[in-house]
């Protein structure tokens, strides 16, 4: 078995000054290049969870170590998120102003990359996901889908180990949820990124190869089909 | 895509808020750049004036509100003219006096000889000798409609206009001179100046020489450049305080726009600066997105309201009363104080909520609605 590259133990986060216990001693292993479904009823602890990992959110107790950082004790997050983490919402989250290229752009701000050369990758990104044709579109000029789809693209802007992604076809139709699982699951494939995905849907679940079951802030039970 | 375009983008998503914005700054800085133009174009005029003739400084009374109050015995002119290093003191009255519909007419009562060595030009005709003689400015005889060899009511004295000149000094362009016995008589002030011009010998300080004058004739204050112009004219001195006072205002008052802007548009981007912070944009990159918002906005006010206190300025200028008064100057202090403003509004209006922006943790700012 090969290493960890999200570690989990005893994990707890609380809200409301304690009174609500979101995660509730969570222990979990996700491999490298590992698929992953995080299942369960609403308030269950799904999306805190990917939160977390995400370093979105810190935790109260626990080990929580995500790519070889201790997230407790790291103290550049944005820096690790920037190159460890892609990160798709349920709600795109894309930004109205600009245009799907641009929105990859601002993903690559913070790296190496010239002008140009972030132009380029973002337009090799958006090629990746199918909306090459569509770089100069701005949100509210896409569909549900393509905007799912250029959300993926700015996760995939820094070519991260790891891509989190948080209901991504919680508000699209069923074709254009399978359009956007085979992009995920392609990505999975090809460039051996882990893809840690929260979902109700049972198809997202069907297609990964490790599912986690979730109840009360604690995991309940995994299932590994392959 | 750069930050910069990322900058100027957020600023046109809200056109008719920025635009108002800057409109509100422009007026500002409009004030400030034209009352700095006006008060450095005072500053230059009192800079000639004072060094009219190649004196180095003027002599005139200690406590004088303004320089026109100002009143020296001549008597005393000769004490000024012992102290050592003086080389020549030349009294002056300087009136302003109505003639026709112009209510600031400048008289003034001069030595005749040292006329041409106060830097005018006769054009024609020649200087005044003794006796109800005048010499006119080129703006002066135009408006009064008279030339050499007509007689022109001064003060309500007939004096005969032997001449015409120019100056580079505009209210010696409106004004005239005539000798100062005449001048003493037309305002009933025997034995009185104004003020006297102080020459200094080649080899003395004109410093050390205005301090040993001062010392030695306590009565009279020495005036070498328009620094020192407030000591007897608290016009010019009121001017520059408003200046500055308006300048501080245009700070506060457009700050509280500038803030008031950007924080309605940084609220309404909550979301979304949560977005970027999700995605790895350190809290540094999003104070700096949020500061030069704000900077870009005020330096777009500070290039409008330079032009619009200039065109201001321009206008007054042509308003008759102030066309023989007032030479405005723009000198790059105007410009360079209205860009600090500018700046300093800039920053201190984003200041908080760039940092109201930085303090939100990503998921607090992704909860926002």
């Amino acid at each position: 078995m090969s290493e960890a590259v999200i570690h989990l133990q005893g994990v707890v986060k609380t809200f409301e000054q304690g009174r609500l216990r979101a995660l509730d001693g969570v222990d979990l292993d996700i491999e490298a290049g590992d698929f992953v479904a995080i299942m369960g009823p609403s308030g269950c602890g799904k999306s805190t969870l990917l939160n977390t990992i995400a370093s979105l959110d810190s935790i109260d107790a626990g080990e929580l170590r995500v790519a070889g950082h201790d997230l407790r004790a790291e103290h550049h997050l944005d820096n690790f998120r920037a190159q460890e983490i892609g990160l798709v919402f349920q709600l795109d989250n894309l930004l109205p102003s600009f245009t799907a290229r641009e929105n990859v752009e601002t993903a690559m701000f913070g790296s190496s990359k010239s002008r140009s050369e972030r132009k380029a990758a973002a337009m090799e990104l958006l090629e990746f996901v199918g909306m090459g044709d569509r770089q100069h579109a701005r949100p509210a000029e896409l569909s549900g889908g393509e905007r799912q789809r250029v959300a993926v693209a700015r996760a995939l802007a820094n070519r991260p180990p790891i891509l989190l992604a948080d209901e991504p076809t919680g508000r699209l139709d069923s074709q254009t949820s399978e359009r956007v699982l085979d992009l995920l699951e392609s990505l999975h494939h090809e460039a051996g990124t882990t893809l840690v995905v929260v979902t109700h849907d049972p198809r997202v679940a069907a297609r990964a190869h490790h599912t986690v079951q979730m109840l009360d802030g604690k995991v309940t039970s995994e299932q590994f089909t392959h | 895509m750069t930050l910069a375009v990322m900058v100027i983008k957020n600023l046109l998503r809200q056109q008719m808020r920025t635009l108002l914005t800057v409109i509100g700054i422009t007026v500002g800085i409009a004030t400030v750049v034209a009352l700095g133009s006006i008060t450095a174009g005072l500053a230059s005029t009192a800079d000639a004036f004072v060094s009219a003739g190649g004196a180095q400084f003027i002599i005139a009374q200690k406590g004088a509100a303004d320089l026109s109050f100002s009143r020296l015995e001549e008597s005393i002119l000769p004490r000024v003219a012992a102290v050592p290093g003086v080389q020549e003191v030349q009294g002056v009255q300087l009136e302003i006096v109505r003639v026709g519909s112009n209510p600031f007419f400048f008289l003034g009562g001069v030595n005749p000889q040292t006329l041409e060595s106060q830097g005018l030009k006769v054009l024609t005709g020649r200087i005044p000798r003794e006796g109800d003689e005048v010499i006119l400015g080129v703006d002066a005889a135009a408006d009064l409609g008279v030339s050499t060899g007509d007689s022109v009511e001064l003060g309500g004295q007939s004096l005969l206009v032997v001449g015409t000149y120019d100056s580079d000094v505009v209210w010696q362009r409106g004004g005239g001179f005539a000798p100062l016995s005449t001048v003493q008589r037309i305002v009933n002030r025997p034995g009185i100046v104004t003020l006297a011009y102080v020459t200094v010998e080649k080899t003395s300080s004109p410093d050390l020489v205005a301090k040993e004058i001062q010392q030695a004739v306590p009565e009279v204050v020495t005036i070498a450049d328009s620094s020192e112009y407030g000591q007897v004219d608290q016009g010019f001195t009121l001017i520059s305080a408003a200046s500055t006072a308006i300048s501080i205002l245009a700070v506060v008052i457009g700050g509280i726009g500038v803030m008031n802007t950007m924080v309605m548009a940084i609220f309404e981007r909550t979301r979304e600066i949560g977005v970027l912070r999700a995605i790895g944009w350190p809290p540094g990159r999003v104070l700096r997105m949020i500061l030069a918002e704000s900077v870009v906005l005020c330096l777009i006010a500070m290039l409008a309201g330079s032009l619009l206190g200039v065109a201001m300025v321009r206008m007054i200028t042509f308003l008759p009363t102030i066309s023989g008064l007032l030479v405005p100057a723009y000198p790059p202090q105007v410009f360079l104080r209205a860009l600090g403003v500018a700046l300093l509004v800039g920053l201190l209006g984003a200041i908080y909520p760039a940092i109201r922006a930085t303090r939100l943790t990503p998921m607090e700012a992704l909860r926002y609605e």
